[in-house]
């Protein structure tokens, strides 16, 4: 449309031009055709964004305010007062002519003498005060003009104020935008904070955790501990092997995952599961309503303070005779270092299982087990001498404080009855 | 009649009724407001006296007041109703409460009277239907289409029609009272959208009377605000500065909501003017095939597309005026004040 120029009608009556003149769509226009591809033009201008949303409703909006009950604005005072000076300006006294006619014999001459004397003196009157009129309208005229010059400083002070404001504020936009970047920036970089890896979670997990068959085969005995505890929450389900442990043994359970590929692929294998972190998903829940709670492999990969938070909120949301089940790297045995624990990029910090066991019986959990889990495989560590002297014995011996300080599980989990 | 001025579409009928009926018998007008031009033609209420027993009135009923409704009230004489439609209040409570008031007074005294009715006329359908919803049975139809081309007729001023040439802008005229059910508030959106939006050059003349100070306040400050030059606030015209505009005019355009017949669209066809309005209230059946009837619902911007979309096809815009040529032939085939006979004939 912008760039059509208005084909102007031409200004003549229809019966003027010959029937031959006129195209076919002049006899029979088809209107509702027309209005259709008006009503389709103006949605697709909608949706191309020609119109802003919200064009027609803010106009409306616009024009309620000014019905509204408000004094008028200086600028629309001001143009008021132009015009009424102008018309003021242009207004001119004028003399009725006074009617001679008199129906007494001579009357009308009698009459035309006075009429005509009256006159010039009434016209005399009338001049000055057109004249004093006219200078009435230039003071009036000087004064708006004054009041518009007043006016206008003002109006340009403010909006120079306005137009400072704007860009200061503009610029602390700016800063505080950088800022935002540079602490989004600090924020990922500190422990705890999690990684966001560009390759799948589940490549990570196949490559270093073994095969979820396995993995099912190693957990059924801790899963086993939660038949009669519904329901549970599986926190950080990762490839969601626990789940289906628990889907097993008829376990009603739901999981959480901060990676929401993770949770869609759960779901479509029937699982439940939310896209949640441990602190939040757990605050949001009401008290005691949990009758078991597993993390395995997880809080290695929280901050110590959520660490100190999650064992909290345990107490809180798992109900009396409710489980918990943790399960993490062992720091005691030093073989972890040297393996799993600085493999995973994520990992924050090992928990000492000393350290778990007293959150937990502090928390109020009534009985805390620890389960060691994962031994090293035998070939790797120190064998011992065969034969029993006494030179055996004392190596050995030495051997299996080597061995357990070395080699020792490599993880533990602590299972915590509410 | 509660008010009679010069122009006005139901003095000019109840003028031409008059002269209908003063071939018969006497007849006179009697309004409560007489406009000074008229004085002395149409007579004071208050000089109202019967002259037989047989005598018979007419009422015209177009507003509220309440010494009309007393003096009819008053009165044996059986009464003929024609119903030019009371706008209703709703759209005047933001700006005149009393006049509001008024009007809703008006409906519930037109509602009041139907005992003393015996025959009812509408001017349009949708009165008609208004009427029935009052309770009125057997309303007949009359259009009040009494010498439209009156204005064709006037030497249009020159000067205007000069001044219009020289701008080499298409023209949109809107003819009719600055009153909120007319909705000129609709029309400057639409212009903003079309200057802002479309790259109009169209110019808009809102013509007619400015009574409701505060709306026309508010008119004037959306044009000011929206920052429009296209649209000029005329006010009221005498006929030679009309009939050029309708004569400079490329589109007559209305957005009213509320009208009880719709003589400037009439009066649009005479000038052999295209017309866009609204589908709103009578306004599609006194126009006919004859406009760019745009939907109710649809906003300002539709308005804005239609009207740019009649500028740009010289076809459509002569396809309007064919169908108004032949819109006003059917409409003048029947006289309303021969109508009007007929049926004072046929109570009487």
């Amino acid at each position: 449309m912008a760039d059509e120029q208005p084909d102007l009608p031409e200004d003549r009556a229809p019966e003027d031009r010959a029937p031959e003149d006129r195209a076919p769509e002049d006899r029979a226009p088809d209107l509702d055709a027309l209005l259709g591809a008006l009503r389709d033009r103006v949605e697709r201008r909608r949706i191309d964004g020609m119109y802003p949303p919200g064009l027609e409703s803010d106009l409306e909006e616009h024009f309620r305010r000014l019905t509204g009950n408000r004094p008028p604005t200086a600028a629309f005072l001001l143009s008021e007062i132009d015009d009424a000076v102008n018309d003021l300006a242009h207004f001119a006294y004028q003399r009725e002519v006074i009617s001679a006619e008199s129906r007494l014999p001579g009357g009308t001459t009698l009459h035309r003498a006075i009429a005509k004397g009256v006159g010039r003196q009434i016209q005399g009157v009338l001049d000055q005060t057109q004249d004093q009129s006219q200078r009435v309208v230039r003071t009036i005229a000087l004064i708006a003009r004054a009041t518009s010059l007043l006016a206008d400083g003002y109006d340009k002070r403010v909006v120079q104020q306005l137009d400072d404001l704007q860009t200061q504020l503009a610029e602390e936009q700016d800063r505080m935008q950088e800022l935002l970047a540079r602490l989004a920036e600090v924020t990922a970089r500190v422990p705890g904070a999690g990684i966001d890896p560009w390759y799948h979670p589940d490549a990570f997990n196949g490559h270093f955790r073994g095969a979820a068959d396995d993995i099912m085969v190693r957990y059924r005995d801790l899963a086993e501990r939660f038949v009669g505890c519904e329901p549970v929450l599986d926190v950080g389900f990762g490839r969601g092997e626990f789940l289906e442990l628990l889907r097993e043994l008829g376990v009603g359970a739901r999981g959480i995952e901060t990676d929401a590929r993770l949770v869609e692929w759960a779901r479509s294998r029937g699982l439940h599961a939310d896209v949640g972190s441990a602190v939040e998903y757990l605050s949001g829940l009401e008290d005691a309503s949990l009758g078991g709670l597993v993390m395995i492999q997880v809080i290695e990969h929280l901050s110590p303070q959520h660490v100190i938070d999650v064992v909290r909120l345990a107490s809180e949301k798992v109900r009396t005779g409710g489980r918990v089940v943790v399960e993490t790297v062992n720091p005691t045995s030093l073989y972890t270092y040297a393996h799993a624990f600085w493999v995973d990029p994520d990992h924050v910090r090992p928990v000492h299982p000393a350290f778990l066991r007293f959150l937990f019986s502090e928390a109020g959990f009534g009985r805390v087990e620890r389960v060691d889990r994962s031994p090293v495989p035998a070939d790797e560590s120190l064998e011992l001498m065969p034969g029993d002297d006494e030179t055996s014995k004392r190596l050995n011996a030495n051997f299996e404080r080597i061995n357990s300080l070395l080699f020792g599980p490599q993880d533990y989990a602590i299972v915590a009855t509410r | 009649m509660v008010a009679a001025s010069p122009g006005d579409a139901i003095t000019n009928l109840a003028l031409d009724t008059r002269r209908l009926l003063r071939e018969i018998g006497p007849s006179e007008i009697y309004a409560h407001l007489v406009a000074p031009e008229l004085q002395g033609d149409i007579l004071p209420l208050t000089r109202y006296g019967p002259r037989s027993g047989h005598d018979l009135l007419i009422f015209h009923a177009s507003m509220g007041q309440p010494d009309v409704q007393g003096f009819l009230a008053s009165r044996r004489e059986p009464i003929v109703l024609v119903y030019h439609n009371v706008t209703p209040g709703r759209f005047f409570d933001p700006y005149d409460p009393l006049f509001a008031d008024l009007l809703a007074r008006g409906r519930r005294e037109v509602e009041a009277l139907r005992p003393q009715v015996v025959g009812a006329i509408a001017v349009s359908e949708y009165n008609a239907r208004e009427l029935e919803a009052m309770g009125y049975r057997d309303v007949r139809v009359i259009p009040p289409v009494v010498d439209v081309r009156r204005l064709a007729r006037v030497a249009p001023r020159e000067s205007t029609m000069q001044h219009f040439a020289s701008l080499g802008r298409p023209i949109m005229l809107s003819v009719g009272q600055l009153m909120p059910h007319k909705r000129p508030d609709f029309l400057v959106e639409m212009m903003h959208i079309a200057e802002t939006y479309l790259e109009s050059r169209a110019l808009l003349l809102l013509v007619g009377h400015q009574r409701l100070e505060r709306f026309t306040r508010a008119i004037r400050e959306q044009i000011q605000e929206l920052d429009l030059e296209g649209v000029h606030l005329v006010g009221a015209v005498d006929d030679a500065d009309l009939a050029a505009m309708y004569r400079s005019a490329h589109a007559v355009v209305t957005a009213s909501e509320h009208e009880g017949f719709c003589i400037p669209l009439l009066e649009a066809m005479t000038f052999s003017k295209p017309v866009v309005a609204r589908a709103c209230a009578a306004i599609p059946e006194t126009v006919g095939d004859a406009a760019l009837l745009l939907p109710p619902e649809q906003g300002p911007t539709f308005f804005a597309e239609a009207v740019c979309e009649l500028f740009n096809r010289p076809p459509l815009q002569r396809a309007l005026v064919d169908n108004g040529n032949r819109r006003l032939v059917q409409l003048e085939a029947r006289p309303p004040d021969v109508a009007m006979l007929e049926v004072l004939l046929e109570v009487a």
